[in-house]
């Protein structure tokens, strides 16, 4: 079953009387238990397509299906939050700087639930990610990994059935990058989560079930084609339709 | 590397057949996958030269294969030193000798949305085999094991090999993707601008 569907999206951005392409007709689908790995180099678009799917921008055409019901693109921003069924990896340092982790991963269930339950699950959720012991440590103490981790921590504490991670191995090492993809995937496969991550560097997307990539505002997804097969070339006269 | 050295290296380990070894060398050697078209031409040829033989039958008289008909081969000694030579010789670097390189080098405008459509399908093809290379991978830290076997090591980095070379690949054809399109733009508003000053000119 499909969890996330993008249909057709395309997005550009204006700079004064140039349009610059970011999303040529991008069409993806994403089902639960997944880990679905999107290259790109730097200033490709990934951030803007992992945006749209989690409903926060709108495309300029095209449509996005969350758990078989459109989102309204950029209407969820304006309300102030993103789908509570998404989970977004980004980025962000904490709201306050002083906060403890285990308050900042509490952070997102306040408002549903009491302050012991929500503590309860933010420290099963730093745990899960393998950062338990950084319960109360603060944002500035902590090394790049562990804010990666603590920050995985805070979008799963809602138990998202998407996740959207936007480069959770950037500046990271080696073994941190396997860490941090071998934690997104087993998030995928335990709790039949649907994770799309995108990647700076491709062998960071090993890891993954599938692979996809970003460039010039086109997104290529391996196809396994029959032995023999006659494919009609070409499909598009150039990069448009 | 050729198909050659790897089955003379896999009868030398074993005693083997045809399809077993082809078997063999995909789990020994998991990145590289020979057709049987090129393994059964290196048993022949190995057998021409002399650095493999077809297996006896056992001193019993029984024939060794359980398989009725099929031709088991075992090494001999020149396959021996041979191997053992080309094993401790220096090894060049292999050249690159990808066709769309050669179209691409080639090839007229009229020819490039063409080339774009292959640039995206090569680069879907490499797409699928990182997932590939990506089910066979264990973690890195597998290999940093202080009982790891070093073949163990050289078929991970076989794998990490060919997955920096894709990564590589990739980006290249992107590029050259990107650079096309723009290319046909051009040769499209040149075309243009020539039919319409033709047009003009037969006004006059």
């Amino acid at each position: 079953m499909t969890l996330l569907a993008l249909e057709g999206v395309s997005k550009s951005h204006w700079r004064g009387r140039h349009e610059i392409v970011v999303l040529d007709d991008v069409s993806l689908t994403l089902d639960p238990g997944e880990l679905v790995a999107i290259f790109g180099q730097r200033a490709a678009g990934k951030t803007t397509l992992l945006r749209i799917a989690a409903g926060i921008e709108a495309p300029d055409a095209g449509a996005v299906r969350f758990d078989g019901r459109e989102l309204g693109g950029g209407r969820l921003r304006r309300l102030g939050g993103i789908h509570p069924r998404i989970g977004w990896v980004g980025r962000q340092a904490p709201f306050a700087s002083g906060m403890r982790m285990l308050n900042h991963v509490a952070l997102p269930l306040l408002r549903g639930s009491r302050a012991e339950e929500a503590e309860r699950r933010a420290t099963r959720a730093l745990r899960r990610v393998g950062a338990g012991e950084l319960a109360s440590a603060r944002w500035h103490e902590l090394s790049d990994a562990e804010r990666t981790l603590v920050t995985i921590a805070h979008a799963i504490v809602r138990e998202p059935a998407l996740l959207l991670a936007d480069d959770p191995t950037s500046g990271l090492g080696v073994e941190e990058r396997e860490t941090v993809l071998g934690l997104l995937r087993a998030l995928a496969e335990e709790r039949h989560m649907a994770v799309l991550a995108t990647v700076p560097e491709i062998p960071d997307a090993l890891r993954s079930h599938r692979v996809m990539s970003l460039s010039d505002g086109e997104l290529i997804q391996a196809t396994r084609h029959a032995p023999g097969e006659v494919i009609a070339f070409p499909r598009r006269r150039d990069g448009r339709a | 590397m050729s198909v050659k050295h790897a089955v003379l290296g896999l009868v030398i380990e074993r005693p083997g057949y045809g399809y077993e070894l082809i078997q063999r060398l995909e789990q020994r050697i998991e990145g590289w996958r020979p057709s049987e078209t090129a393994v059964y031409p290196a048993l022949r040829s190995l057998r021409a030269e002399g650095m493999i033989r077809a297996r006896e039958a056992a001193a019993d008289g029984a024939v060794v294969s359980a398989h009725r008909g099929v031709v088991w081969y075992e090494a001999t000694e020149v396959g021996r030193d041979e191997f053992r030579a080309w094993v401790r010789a220096p090894t060049d670097l292999a050249p690159q000798r990808d066709p769309f390189w050669l179209k691409v080098a080639f090839a007229s405008p009229d020819d490039l949305p063409w080339l774009v459509e292959l640039a995206r399908e090569l680069e879907s093809a490499c797409l699928e085999r990182m997932a590939e290379l990506g089910e066979h991978g264990g973690p890195v830290e597998d290999l940093r094991r202080e009982e790891v076997e070093w073949r163990e090591i050289g078929q991970a980095w076989l794998r990490r090999t060919e997955a920096a070379q894709l990564a590589v690949r990739i980006e290249a054809v992107q590029q050259i993707r990107a650079a096309m399109k723009r290319a046909i733009q051009r040769h499209e508003r040149s075309v243009g601008a020539a039919s319409a000053r033709a047009s003009e000119s037969s006004r006059r």
